[in-house]
């Protein structure tokens, strides 16, 4: 069995499988993996990609307004490809 | 670039960036305060017994900063475990990005500190601290050079204040006399304004993939326990350490600035991932003036104009860290 990563690195992760994905098709994808878990939170999740988008691992590419509230769409860049490509355990391919 | 969107999408967007960087720089200033909070608390326990009978300059503070650092790790475990976070922490040891953090609890935590302690004792207050101060510069640099992460020119100001500052209040007169230790302590100053500087890089390249809360789990515990079993043993501490574990009311202190502390970091892990290291770190920074303001309260400094001057520098270079003139204007102007 593969071993489990940190959540935040497994959605980058998810990222390098996908065009892009809002936080919505983020939390589709890893429901299986972590939706037991008390903090698979929507709240939670939207922070950990607006961080990982403020450290340069994605970018919005495009957004929505989903019934007044706004949805953002992320794709990995090279810098998150790079960063998944050097530091994946071995068990796990881009 | 811009994402494509409507053009309430796009409005709506900024108005959650500039919530989300506000809530960051917020928490980067709770971090300090909290900070000073620790420093202070710590400081009232290191003048208290066992640590007052007759321990060295540099044993005592080692290990009451080895028992900060371990009881604060225990504060966020038991954080961790209540928010069902806790498996996250062997996740992450398991992953390279976890081991840097590792590296970076080294460097920021038993290096630094010790170096910094050595620093003061060779080369003397007035050339140790504020050389020491200069770590968010090294953080930025180093945050420039390895992260790719852009550093503005306000932050940059910002930061120069609020380091003046900062010299200012840990100003000391250089006491005369010669000291052939002199360049090894300028030497220990700089490894620990490098440990700190390093400690903030290494750990936001840790936090971009894996929880901030979970990060600052594995670096106080990393921290404690190289402190208790390298270096607390390697200068002769451990029966200081069996004493104050003995007293109850010292060890009651230290667990209570040790809660502050571990507040403190978890905010500065988390200011660094959300705003970026130069603004984390110069945020931070802001920490001297609030232990300041603590140990005033606590009765055990006098209020210089030294402290004073570099009190409004500091809080001069935070706000211009935090805030952008430019966008207060515009709000006027609108």
């Amino acid at each position: 069995m593969k071993q489990i990563l940190p959540m935040r690195f497994r959605m980058l992760h998810f990222f390098s499988q996908t065009e892009e994905a809002s936080v919505i098709e983020v939390m589709q994808a890893l429901e299986n993996e972590y939706g037991k878990e008390k903090y698979f939170k929507r709240a939670d999740i939207e922070e950990d990609l607006i961080s990982m988008k403020e450290n340069g691992l994605i970018d919005d590419s495009r957004l929505e307004m989903d019934s007044g509230k706004l949805n953002i769409y992320y794709s990995i860049n090279e810098e998150g490809m790079n960063l998944l490509k050097n530091y994946l355990p071995k068990d796990w391919s881009v | 670039m811009q994402a494509v969107g409507s053009k309430e999408a796009i409005i709506a967007q900024k108005n959650m960036q500039s919530s989300f960087a506000k809530k960051g720089s917020a928490i980067g200033i709770f971090s300090a305060i909290t900070f000073g909070l620790n420093s202070a608390v710590l400081g009232l326990a290191l003048a208290m017994a066992p640590f007052t009978n007759g321990a060295s300059v540099i044993v005592a503070p080692l290990v009451g900063a080895a028992l900060n650092d371990t009881l604060a790790a225990i504060w966020l475990f038991v954080y961790n475990m209540a928010q069902g976070r806790n498996k996250e922490i062997w996740r992450s040891l398991k992953t390279k990005p976890g081991l840097m953090v590792c590296l970076a609890a080294l460097l920021g935590g038993p290096i630094a500190n010790a170096a910094y302690l050595l620093g003061i004792q060779f080369a003397g207050a007035a050339y140790a601290i504020p050389i020491s101060a200069l770590f968010p510069m090294i953080g930025a640099i180093l945050a420039r050079i390895f992260l790719k992460q852009k550093v503005t020119k306000r932050v940059i100001a910002g930061m120069l204040i609020c380091i003046s500052g900062a010299i200012l209040i840990g100003y000391a007169p250089p006491e005369g006399g010669s000291n052939s230790n002199f360049y090894i302590g300028i030497l220990c100053a700089l490894i620990a304004a490098f440990g700190w500087g390093a400690e903030g890089t290494l750990a936001a390249f840790g936090t971009a993939v894996i929880d901030p809360k979970i990060a600052i789990n594995i670096r106080q515990a990393t921290s404690g326990l190289v402190f208790l079993v390298v270096l607390v043993p390697l200068i002769g501490g451990a029966s200081l350490f069996a004493k104050v574990l003995a007293t109850p009311a010292t060890l009651l202190i230290i667990a209570v600035a040790a809660l502050a502390g571990a507040a403190s970091f978890l905010a500065w892990y988390k200011c660094n991932s959300m705003c970026g290291v130069a603004t984390g770190m110069a945020l931070n920074s802001t920490y001297v003036m609030w232990g300041i303001v603590f140990t005033f309260f606590l009765g055990q400094v006098d209020i210089t104009r030294n402290l004073v001057i570099g009190a409004i520098l500091v809080t001069v270079g935070a706000i211009l860290v935090a805030v952008d003139p430019r966008e207060m204007l515009r709000k006027k102007e609108a």
